[in-house]
């Protein structure tokens, strides 16, 4: 089961206020999380996945300062993971096609203003958990319906029709 | 590497889990730009207060020079705070325009208002050739600060963040430099100073992703 947004903010800003065990959780969420997000993105080239999670954990752990309490957390996590990712490519040269890196900023979000996906973020706590984390997983961080479904526990078909009746949902909110 | 290792430094990790206050961010960039600031301070004061400064703080001209040199500087602040968080937007760096704008309306103000003859000097002052370059060095120790604090922030864009880093020592060092320039022409404030600011900026641009990366 995928953790929330909610949940890996609670553990966050627990970390933040010097509990050890929340953070050493917090990190312990995140390590299949990013695994995930990098293994996806780095199939054809051939690096060491966990070479690259345990580099964005420390990033994630040393530069805490940079999160802001009051922003959504998951944006924060996956600039930092993106920054990585971009980093590594840069840095080992591999022969990633440039057009694959853009669509990886774009799937990704590099090209978003911000503020975009905090209004995203704030959408989605309206409607129910498991329509919201369906419609992260597959329209956010580019997770396919079988992913999500093996991630969440939950059928295909489940996932499927929490992505529909989420953007249902959504759609509703923002017409007038 | 392998995911017990992971879990290993996760214990690590965590271990060392010192709180972090929300204030935490800007705590740390006061203490950098204060450590920097002071490091130039001293260098100006090595360089030589102006000598009618108790003077020269009576007279409106010095302020409108500092004035413009802290707005740009507390601009920049603003921008590097932003541009420290992974997943900030590109800043506004048009706003920069109305600074400049608003000293060009003085500059022209005071020139229209000047005896003839005098424009050249009003451009040139009497220390041109040294008041950018002294921006410039001055701007440095602000500089290497800035870099210290932005290690524990997470910048992303980083020709971004290192001409906000750029921008904010320049502006400082500018600020700091106007207890030593005695030049009281606007005009020359507006082409020496954004000159020298300008550099710093340019120069924090080129260098940012080599000295920002993490």
């Amino acid at each position: 089961m995928q953790p929330s947004e909610h949940v890996l903010k609670q553990l966050m800003i627990a970390g933040l206020d010097g509990d050890a065990r929340a953070q050493q959780q917090f990190l312990q969420l995140l390590s299949p999380l990013l695994r995930n997000y990098f293994a996806r993105r780095l199939t054809r080239a051939g690096l060491d996945v966990e070479d690259l999670v345990q580099d964005t954990l420390i990033a994630i752990h040393t530069r805490r300062m940079s999160y802001d309490r009051t922003r959504p957390l998951t944006p924060w996590v996956y600039a930092i993971a993106r920054h990585k990712l971009v980093d590594l490519f840069r840095k080992s040269r591999t022969t990633v096609a440039l057009e694959d890196v853009e669509h990886e900023l774009i799937a990704t979000g590099a090209t978003d203003d911000g503020l975009a996906s905090i209004d995203i973020e704030r959408l989605l706590e309206t409607i129910s958990p498991k329509q919201a984390n369906s419609i992260r997983d597959t329209k956010l961080h580019g997770l396919s319906i079988t992913e999500s479904a093996a991630l969440r526990g939950m059928s295909e078909g489940d996932v499927k029709v929490s992505v529909h009746r989420g953007l249902k949902a959504l759609m509703a909110k923002i017409k007038p | 590497m392998t995911e017990r290792t992971t879990e290993a430094l996760i214990a690590q990790l965590a271990a060392d889990a010192r709180p972090v206050a929300p204030s935490a961010g800007v705590r740390r960039l006061t203490i950098g730009m204060t450590i920097g600031g002071l490091v130039t301070l001293i260098a100006v004061y090595i360089m030589g207060w102006r000598p009618d400064l108790a003077v020269a703080t009576l007279a409106m001209n010095f302020w409108v020079k500092m004035a413009y040199t802290v707005t740009i500087c507390v601009m920049g602040i603003y921008w590097l705070r932003q541009l420290g968080r992974p997943e900030s937007e590109q800043p506004r760096w048009r706003w920069l325009f109305v600074p400049v704008l608003l000293l060009a309306l003085v500059a022209i103000g005071q020139a229209v208002q000047a005896p003839k003859g005098t424009m050249p000097h009003m451009v040139m002052g009497a220390s041109w050739q040294i008041c950018s370059r002294n921006i410039v060095m001055l701007a440095l120790p602000i500089y290497l600060a800035i870099l210290w604090v932005m290690r524990r922030f997470a910048p992303t864009n980083l020709t971004a963040a290192g001409a906000a880093t750029g921008l904010v020592s320049g502006a400082a060092a500018a600020s700091i430099y106007c207890l030593h320039c005695t030049e009281t022409s606007m005009l020359f404030v507006l082409i020496w100073y954004s000159l020298g600011i300008a550099i710093a900026t340019a120069v924090g641009a080129i260098l940012g992703p080599r000295l920002l990366n993490w």
